[in-house]
């Protein structure tokens, strides 16, 4: 009876201690997938490279980790099933290209910001949080990663700069869209948008 | 005779009386009869500022609910309780927001309403939540300056 105890104890403990592990994990693993992705705007490995080129090894990087789908579903919410299967992929694909070109363009010629992650804040058994402290051009931003425990393993499932939610914030512009227009009509606006020079100026939808 | 006819319309006018008071205690309250047209969620919230107990929940500007209660947990988040109508049913992906009517009005909760299919249930917990903006750390702040921003 003692034995069993011992072992049922023992095992709680080194379950305990993985999971602790495993979520503190995700703290080296988003450091070093935001570190790759800037590494690509900013080490001169790179620097010869098209802003187009730039932006494909960032999305290689980023995906390499973290799945773009996850927050971009849950952007688009509840209209994702208003949209054909082949406007769902489309708007996916511009989706992860806006928001490429946004990250690309909105860094380059600045100089390379300083992320600080802080300590993961466990929410449930599937939900994590971790808090950064983001130095750009002698300004302090603090950014919050919301991690969800999917089928696909840990990914991000929002962001929430100074208080504000990303994917809140385009919900709300995806939910007003599709309120008075359609799916080919924010196909439409997306690939508006891409074309843009300056996409920082003007990325509402 | 007389008497008791009497008697019997102050009874009737103290009765009426009494309908009329607990009415508008209802009312005013905004409690409910029978509870099992509503049930409950939690949502949690680094502020909920403004936001108390009858406070009303919008989905799309409809009021659809009203804010039972606020608390305060063990790591010194907000716990605020939402009654909602069992007619909405929300996804695990709702977000849940305090947002101010106006520039100075009341605050209040705005859902918005997710699509990822996994239902909630009564007493589940909203972890994705965004805090009212605070228009005074806001305005210090582009005043003042952060304290974390370097000396140029």
């Amino acid at each position: 009876m003692f034995d069993y105890l011992h072992n049922f104890l023992f095992a709680s403990a080194l379950l305990a201690c993985s999971v602790l592990t495993a979520e503190e994990g995700q703290r080296e693993k988003l450091q070093s997938t935001i570190d790759a992705a800037l590494d690509v705007i900013y080490s001169d490995c790179c620097s010869e490279l098209t802003v187009e080129d730039k932006q494909a090894i960032v999305r290689e990087r980023i995906e390499a980790n973290y799945d773009l789908d996850v927050i971009i579903r849950r952007a688009i919410g509840r209209n994702w099933q208003l949209m054909k299967t082949s406007e769902q992929e489309t708007v996916l694909e511009l989706v992860k290209k806006l928001v490429l070109k946004a990250y690309v363009d909105g860094l380059e010629g600045k100089s390379r910001p300083e992320v600080t992650l802080g300590d993961v804040t466990t929410i449930s058994d599937t939900r994590i949080e971790i808090i950064s402290t983001i130095n750009l051009d002698g300004k302090t931003y603090f950014v919050l990663y919301r991690l969800g425990r999917m089928a696909s393993g840990w990914q991000i499932y929002d962001i929430v700069a100074e208080n504000i939610s990303v994917v809140s914030n385009y919900r709300q512009q995806i939910d007003d869209h599709f309120r008075k227009g359609n799916a080919a009509e924010l196909i439409a606006r997306l690939e508006e948008l891409l074309q843009k020079n300056d996409i920082n100026e003007d990325i509402h939808i | 005779m007389k008497n008791r006819t009497i008697e019997f319309l102050v009874g009737c006018f103290v009765l009426f009386g009494l309908v009329a008071v607990l009415y508008l205690a209802i009312q005013v309250g905004s409690a409910r009869f029978f509870g099992s047209d509503s049930y409950t969620l939690k949502a949690r919230f680094s502020s909920a500022s403004g936001v108390n107990p009858g406070s009303r929940i919008e989905i799309a500007g409809v009021r659809v609910g009203t804010v039972k209660d606020v608390s305060l947990n063990d790591n010194f988040f907000a716990i605020v309780s939402l009654e909602l109508p069992t007619t909405i049913q929300l996804d695990d992906d709702t977000i849940a927001s305090v947002k101010t009517a106006g520039l100075i009005g009341d605050r209040f909760i705005d859902l918005s309403p997710g699509g990822s299919g996994f239902p909630l249930e009564a007493g589940d917990l909203i972890v994705d939540t965004e805090s009212a903006l605070d228009i005074e750390s806001l305005i210090s702040r582009f005043a003042l300056g952060g304290i974390d921003e370097k000396a140029k």
